[in-house]
């Protein structure tokens, strides 16, 4: 009987257990990848930070610090490095390229851990001259010098860089570096000098700013949490110093990534959960077709449980053929993924193996299948041979029974969500938010299928039958919008908040107000001269800002130190907010990137006039603990500086232009040290080159950040995210169309019958055609149509609140994709239903 | 209003075979006349039903309602002709299950394409007696009203032949005298042609003249 059905039944069968294997294989595909990722993440730890502990400083690594770890025998080997980004260039004269570089400088054998391999191979423990990145190499031409060749020599045939004031020879080129594998924002291109040579060559000296890592490796069977417990122990505050172990090190690696994944695997599991939901719906209507055959089995005296027995071992088939279909297709991806994502994911990240299937979240998706069928097999049973003789009340299954599988299947769709979340709060409100929006669509198809009941009286014929339709299944019709609009929404939300994030900084593009090239450390002797040249270069005045640089030493009168209670307030964050350089400006009014939210800006001073007020930008303030009224005491190279929290800003930091946490009143500062920053905008990147070696050249001491590169890289993660969104949002509209196609067959011998009876009746086969595409294009149309209204309100309120961004997301963006669900689902539609509107009208109405 | 003369059906069985529904089969019925059509399962009254509506192509033979050959007719003109022409009554009723009383015959009116729908339904629906159960859907009305619906729509359009395939076979033997004697009211009160399919021998006498059909032939002609 099993085999007959599932023979007989074969298409029809296959169509739902693809529509369950697309709800898989997006799961198991995006929660495999995420999983990979994160392991290879781990696995690569090591690696990756070099070392299996790390000490970071400041400055230079206290002697005293380095004299306590010397007692700790489980450390086997030690290397300290030291890291700051410098100006190099290919010479002084014209045509000589200028860049910013990461600069780490060696004190010891290096890589402790993991791989550095240089072109050719040297021992790069303490470089006599600089191992410089093969991109770099590339770009600028490099190759390596011999130890006897002239600075001229050296900088003619492009086998040296000038660092500093200095020229360096090249000793090798960089090939593979798996420290650097996890960078994905990195200032520049990384070169690598012995310590000594930095030092000889004045990059590192005591007043120089930089960071310092002692990296640490273990002897074999170290207990690597009882040494850093230990070390952690000997820190003294005063040395300001941090210890990260590998795992911690990957753990903070893993953070932005893990959050993509999280969003991306939550999308697999919403693909997951909505197929599930169209299977239950298309195996019900499967099922109660089969009373009848449950009825005759009866009748010729089949137990009560044995037809429901008979289905259950079909559904349970089609379960496993959904399943094993969804592993080979997540399998596929898995092999497909790495190459698309390119350059986006480093080579260390991509190696990992092929994870299996999470099995507990299989276990409950499967779960949840039978839960939801379980009430319809219960039908079957009670299901008597009298049903075949006289119409009577229809089987029910028992109430309690349909419940307790109601709660069932919620618990283990919830139990999905709360293990795919972080935390039980991420988990309650990704529960809570995706509850909230299908029922919204929900509701929504609900509310529109009323008004249309209400306003088909008045409409031609063909729109009356469709809406007629529509509203004849009304309950499997919501859903089928609801599938369709879910998915038309995460596709325009994306696409929307993207924009949203783009467009500002498109429109300023052009218009000087977007800088994407800054000079920093221009001296204030420099400031004029170089404002000029930016504006000879760039055609418009630089966009300009004087910085202090102190540190904060009192809030409201409460001391800022380790330990104190001060520090204690906001967290670990909040603590490295107060204890950290801070770097102040002035200035006589807000910028065009700031909103004054609380209190009053002071008015444009007048010639020597002095306030001492500040004002915060809003997160800031709050993270350090600090509010309107409270005093702030700066020290300045030694001199106290104390100031009133006069106003609260905010700043719109995707302006990308110079803005700052802490703007004091111009009289307050201006007599102390200072620095000024300089940005200017170029588009192309020969002229922003130019213009950087242009000024190395004129101002040796000034660096140069170029952040076309950076912005180019976000705009490709954006578009990365926007474009697995988009598949997975495809994924979910394949499978509200593979449910619509399912449910039309289910549903067929219905549709035939109308269809039949509205032939017999006189209406012409275009009026049919024409109801029928009228139905399939309201039912996507106006589901998309719906969800694309929610995308543009919801992200507009997520732009304006969350990213405080002017959220103008255009609608006509989704007009394509609404025009699209709904040509799409009037395709599915009508194809599925062609073969009910050719069937002989009197066959059909005399075969009931 | 019917004439039929030399009336061939074949069809191509699954297994290539050629089967022979109806053959030779000629036969009037007067404007106003009443016709019922017999036979055993298989003996091609359904056939014959189908293509006096023109549902069915004719293999041979011409078929002429009220005054149309129907059988040259193309599927544009055969649909506008049981719009206007012909009312049909089944067995199972065959209302629209999302559609209230009122709709199931308003729509037979919209399809026809006649001026003010929704009163020709109310009216058709008073004159079944179910003006008062205009808004109730089908599932929501007895198997006696469904099929007085049925008969509300097949006459909102006032047609000239009314087609009825076992109107009371699915209905108990009282329901089943009082949907029969409203159909042969109607029948009366229209003048409509009508056309019965039965098995039910005690309806027979009723009609004006009898078919019965024996493996596509003419078996007799009781008139």
């Amino acid at each position: 009987m099993v085999a007959r059905e599932l023979r007989g039944q074969a298409w029809r069968l296959l169509l739902i257990a693809l529509c369950i294997a697309v709800g898989f294989a997006a799961f198991f595909t995006t929660d495999g990848f995420s999983r990979r990722v994160l392991a290879s993440i781990h696995a690569e730890s090591r690696a990756l930070l070099g070392a299996d502990l790390a000490l970071s400083s400041r400055g230079l690594m206290p002697p005293a610090a380095l004299a306590r770890l010397e007692a700790i025998p489980q450390i086997q080997d030690r290397t300290q490095v030291y890291d700051f980004p410098s100006m190099a260039s290919t010479g002084q004269g014209d045509g000589a390229l200028s860049r910013l570089v990461e600069v780490r400088a060696l004190a010891g054998p290096y890589p402790l851990a993991g791989r550095l391999e240089t072109v050719p191979p040297r021992d790069v423990g303490m470089p006599w001259g600089l191992l410089v990145d093969s991109a770099l190499a590339q770009a600028w031409g490099l190759s390596t010098a011999t130890r006897d060749m002239s600075q001229a020599e050296l900088l003619g045939q492009r086998k040296g860089l000038r660092l500093g004031d200095s020229v360096v020879p090249v000793q090798a080129i960089v090939g593979v570096d798996d420290s650097r594998q996890a960078s994905a924002f990195a200032l520049g291109p990384r070169v690598y000098l012995g310590l000594p040579l930095a030092r000889a060559l004045g990059l590192v000296t005591p007043r120089s700013r930089f960071s310092g890592h002692l990296l640490l490796t273990l002897r074999a069977g170290a207990d690597l949490d009882a040494v850093a417990a230990r070390i952690t122990q000997g820190l003294h505050p005063e040395e300001r110093l941090r210890l990260q172990t590998r795992e911690q090190a990957a753990t903070a690696l893993a953070q932005p990534i893990r959050n993509t994944n999280r969003f991306i695997s939550q999308l697999g599991l919403f693909t997951l959960l909505l197929s599930c939901l169209g299977a239950w719906t298309i195996l019900a209507t499967y099922l109660k077709g089969r009373e009848r055959e449950a009825a005759i089995l009866r009748c010729l005296g089949a137990a009560p449980g044995a037809p429901a027995a008979v289905f259950a071992l079909i559904a349970a088939a089609v379960v496993l053929v959904a399943l094993g279909l969804g592993l080979a297709c997540s399998a596929g991806a898995a092999r497909i993924l790495p190459g698309l994502l390119g350059e986006l994911m480093p080579q260390a990240l991509r190696q990992g193996s092929v994870p299996g299937p999470p099995l507990p979240e299989t276990g409950a998706a499967v779960l949840m299948l039978a839960f939801v069928i379980l009430p319809s097999l219960l039908r079957l049973r009670e299901v008597t041979p009298m049903a075949l003789l006289r119409d009577g009340p229809e089987p029910k299954a028992r109430a309690a029974a349909a419940w307790l599988c109601g709660i069932g299947a919620a618990a283990m769709a919830a139990t999905l969500v709360f293990r795919n979340a972080p935390s039980f709060a991420v988990g309650a409100a990704t529960t809570a938010g995706m509850a909230a929006l299908f029922l919204a669509l929900f509701g929504a198809s609900r509310l529109l299928l009323w008004l249309y009941r209400r306003s088909a009286g008045v409409l031609p014929l063909p729109l009356k039958l469709a809406l007629g339709q529509l509203n004849a299944r009304p309950a499997l019709t919501s859903l089928l919008m609801s599938v369709i609009g879910l998915s038309v929404f995460l596709v325009l939300a994306t696409q929307f908040v993207k924009e949203d994030l783009v467009l500002p900084l498109a429109t300023q593009k052009g218009a000087g107000q977007r800088p994407n090239l800054f000079f920093i450390d221009v001296q204030p002797d420099q400031i004029q001269a170089l404002s000029a040249l930016l504006t000879r270069r760039g055609g418009r005045e630089p966009l300009a800002a004087p910085m202090v640089r102190a540190r904060l030493t009192a809030i409201a009168g409460r001391p800022v130190e380790e330990g104190s209670a001060a520090v204690a307030e906001g967290g670990e964050r909040g603590q490295g907010m107060r204890t950290r350089e801070q770097n102040l400006t002035w200035r006589g009014r807000l910028s065009e990137s700031e909103t004054l939210v609380a209190g009053r800006f002071w008015p444009e001073p007048g010639p020597g006039e002095r306030l001492a007020q500040v004002s915060l930008e809003q997160r800031f303030a709050a993270e350090i603990g600090a509010r309107l009224g409270d005093e702030l005491t700066f020290e300045v190279q030694g001199i106290p500086v104390t100031a009133t929290v006069t106003s609260l800003r905010r700043v719109r930091w995707l302006s990308f232009q110079p803005n700052f946490f802490i703007v004091a009143h111009p009289g307050l500062l201006r007599d102390l040290p200072a620095v000024w920053i300089a940005a200017v905008e170029l588009d192309a990147p020969g002229p922003r080159r130019a213009l950087q070696s242009e000024v190395a050249r004129a101002f040796p001491n000034v660096s140069a950040i170029d952040i076309g590169e950076v912005v180019e890289r976000i705009g490709r993660v954006l578009d990365l995210v926007a474009l697995v969104t988009r598949a997975l949002a495809a994924l979910m509209l394949g499978s509200a169309l593979l449910v619509l196609a399912a449910s039309l067959l289910a549903a067929r011998l219905g549709r035939q019958r109308d269809l039949a009876l509205l032939r017999t009746l006189g209406a012409s086969h275009r009026t049919l055609l024409a109801s029928l595409a009228w139905e399939f294009t309201l039912l996507g149309g106006s589901a998309a149509l719906g969800a694309g209204g929610l995308a543009w309100f919801l992200a507009r309120a997520y732009s304006t609140r969350v990213l405080q961004l002017e959220g103008h997301p255009d609608p006509r963006a989704a007009l394509g994709l609404i025009l699209l669900a709904a040509a799409l689902t009037a395709a599915v539609g009508l194809g599925g239903s062609v073969r009910a509107l050719q069937a002989k009208p009197m066959d059909v109405l005399r075969g009931e | 209003m019917i004439h039929v003369a030399g009336l061939c059906k074949t069809f191509l069985s699954p297994g290539g075979e050629i089967l022979t529904v109806l053959e030779d089969l000629s036969f009037d019925l007067r404007p106003g006349g009443s016709l019922a059509i017999q036979g055993p399962s298989g003996s091609g009254k359904s056939t014959l039903l189908a293509i006096l509506a023109g549902l069915e192509r004719p293999g041979a033979g011409t078929v002429t309602v009220a005054g149309r050959r129907i059988d040259t007719l193309s599927e544009r003109e055969l649909s506008v002709f049981r719009a206007r022409t012909l009312g049909f009554i089944f067995q199972s009723f065959h209302l629209l299950p999302h559609f209230s009383a009122l709709q199931n015959v308003v729509i037979g009116a919209e399809i026809a394409g006649l001026p003010a729908p929704l009163a020709r339904a109310r009216e058709a629906l008073d004159r079944v007696g179910l003006g008062d159960r205009s808004g109730h859907l089908p599932g929501q009305l007895s198997g006696g009203e469904c099929q007085r619906v049925a008969i509300a729509r097949a006459i909102v359009t006032r047609p000239r032949v009314l087609l009825c395939d076992e109107p009371t076979g699915s209905l108990d033997p009282r329901n089943a005298d009082r949907v029969f004697e409203l159909i042969m009211e109607l029948h009366r009160e229209l003048g409509t042609t009508l056309v019965l399919v039965t098995h039910d021998s005690q309806l027979v006498p009723r009609m004006e003249a009898c078919l019965r059909l024996d493996r596509g032939r003419l078996a007799t002609v009781a008139l």
